[in-house]
């Protein structure tokens, strides 16, 4: 059954949101996201302070803005943790995910590094991914500057961001790049493929909770110059053969969402392949959950799972 | 009690002011230099659907920008295209500069009534589709020297205004025109 907060908010949402994603004009679609994470996104955080920079990257510079929790203490640096934002590799930026990664650099206390990494279709697969990776390495080279710890990194990401953070986790672990101590999935995509079929994208895939079938197959349309490039494992984490010697994984979904099945499948596979992996599944509520949390208290729950485990993982 | 909207300002009264510029980058620098308004969030070709000048379909492209000063939204408005509309008739009349307020509202079509009711024209309907909501135009130039904008408020309106005022608290003049979204 649906949560009441979450049954309100999305009757909000079909009122105020207008058309589905994939029924907008790409430029629409950004500013309907922007208009309902500022609406709905929790507010009361209190952090030291936030700086916007710019990074070298792949092609060009990578704009971040690093949260800190507190003054930079000479000797005693904070964990880092990575933060790739949601937004279906098309939608969202630094600005629409703020209200988490605020409340994840309060109430953890760690430094934060949120990057506006490249959107596709301008940029499409995988511009993003190498953005999020040339990210982390900069954020290990950096880590002393900022007041942060290079030896105790975490990667997280919610949605399209969930996908980018797994990704990224592989790519380290394959190159040879930072040593990862945590990731934290948040309703991720992890399969981009389209071609399995998991009862939750018959169940909730509708259109009814949010996030349907046809958004995903729109933004597939604009992240993938073909069908077999979703297929890439860094496209779709859950398709690669490989998943052994991974960081501690934390996989967290939301029942009504297309995208709950695959989150829970990446962890047996992690689990499988010898990977320390947690997984909940937060009942009643849907896609996007965290970006709601300030009309829905099972957002900040999620949130507060998200520190918990930073708290466990980041000692 | 009056309810006070999440950037501000209170229901059913004004929340933005304004202009129509001859050049609209010219007059964001301008409007951030002398008067501290910014970041503006600039808004190119902003498209409204069923558009319609004085009841009949038309053609219109504008830009507008949009900036804050405390939780009061200023906006300023070129127009691209020649076609007669609600900016090319202020303009013709008194030049560039003050072109509307608007006023926000939850109840859209008995206040649309009110003032049409009351002899000022519905001179600009159109349908903003990323936020669900409606805009109209009535014409009170003889009265007040300007026209009002309704604008039908919704939750994601509210979040529009709200990520629009956002950046502009305690900002430190970095990035005085951004794009909203992107």
């Amino acid at each position: 059954m649906l949560d009441k907060q979450t049954e309100k908010m999305l009757s909000d949402i079909n009122e105020a949101a207008g058309p589905a994603l994939h029924e907008m004009s790409v430029d629409d679609a950004r500013l309907s996201l922007a208009a309902i994470s500022a609406a709905a996104g929790y507010k009361n955080t209190q952090i030291f302070a936030s700086e916007d920079r710019e990074i070298p990257g792949p092609n060009g510079p990578i704009p971040i803005r690093i949260y800190s929790p507190h003054a930079i203490i000479p000797g005693q640096p904070a964990p880092l943790l990575m933060f790739y934002h949601g937004g279906g590799f098309v939608l969202g930026n630094i600005e629409t995910h703020d209200s988490i990664t605020q409340y994840l650099c309060e109430k953890a206390g760690v430094v934060v590094i949120s990057v506006d990494y490249r959107l596709a279709p301008e940029n499409p697969f995988p511009a993003g991914l190498e953005d999020c990776y040339a990210a982390l390495v900069w954020a290990k080279d950096n880590a002393q500057d900022i007041g942060g710890d290079g030896d105790r990194i975490a990667i997280a990401g919610d949605s399209a961001g969930g996908n980018l953070a797994a990704s990224v986790c592989l790519m380290a672990r394959d190159r040879k790049g930072p040593d990862i101590k945590l990731q934290l999935l948040i309703y991720p995509c992890v399969d981009m493929s389209l071609e399995v079929d998991y009862p939750s994208y018959t169940k909730y895939g509708g259109g009814e909770y949010f996030l349907s079938l046809n958004d995903m197959k729109w933004i597939n349309g604009l992240y993938f110059k073909n069908s077999e490039e979703a297929k890439d494992m860094r496209a779709s984490p859950l398709l690669c053969t490989d998943l052994s010697n991974l960081p501690p994984t934390l996989v967290i979904t939301a029942e009504y969402d297309p995208l709950c099945d695959q989150g829970e499948h990446y962890v047996q596979s992690l689990s499988k392949a010898g990977v320390i992996a947690e997984y909940q599944c937060f009942s009643g509520t849907i896609h996007g959950f965290l970006s709601f949390a300030g009309v829905l208290d099972i957002g900040i729950t999620g949130m507060d799972r998200l520190v918990q485990a930073m708290k466990d993982y980041l000692k | 009690m009056t309810k006070i909207l999440s950037f501000g300002q209170p229901l059913g009264r004004i929340m933005q002011v304004a202009y129509v510029v001859e050049d609209i980058e010219k007059a964001m620098a301008h409007w951030t230099d002398k008067l501290g308004v910014g970041p503006f969030f600039l808004f190119e070709h902003f498209a409204l659907e069923d558009y319609r000048y004085r009841g009949k379909p038309s053609d219109l492209d504008i830009t507008i920008a949009m900036g804050f000063s405390g939780s009061m939204c200023f906006e300023l408005i070129v127009q691209h295209s020649k076609s007669p509309s609600v900016y090319t008739d202020v303009i013709e009349k008194k030049g560039y500069g003050f072109h509307h307020w608007a006023v926000s509202t939850t109840t859209f079509d008995d206040d649309l009534a009110r003032y049409v009711n009351s002899g000022n024209e519905e001179v600009l309907y159109g349908f903003v589709t990323p936020v669900n909501a409606r805009a109209a135009y009535v014409d009170t130039m003889t009265e007040l020297g300007g026209m009002i904008e309704l604008i039908e408020i919704n939750p994601a309106v509210e979040g529009l205004f709200s990520a629009i005022k956002e950046p502009s608290i305690n900002w430190d003049g970095k990035n005085p025109v951004r794009i909203l979204g992107s």
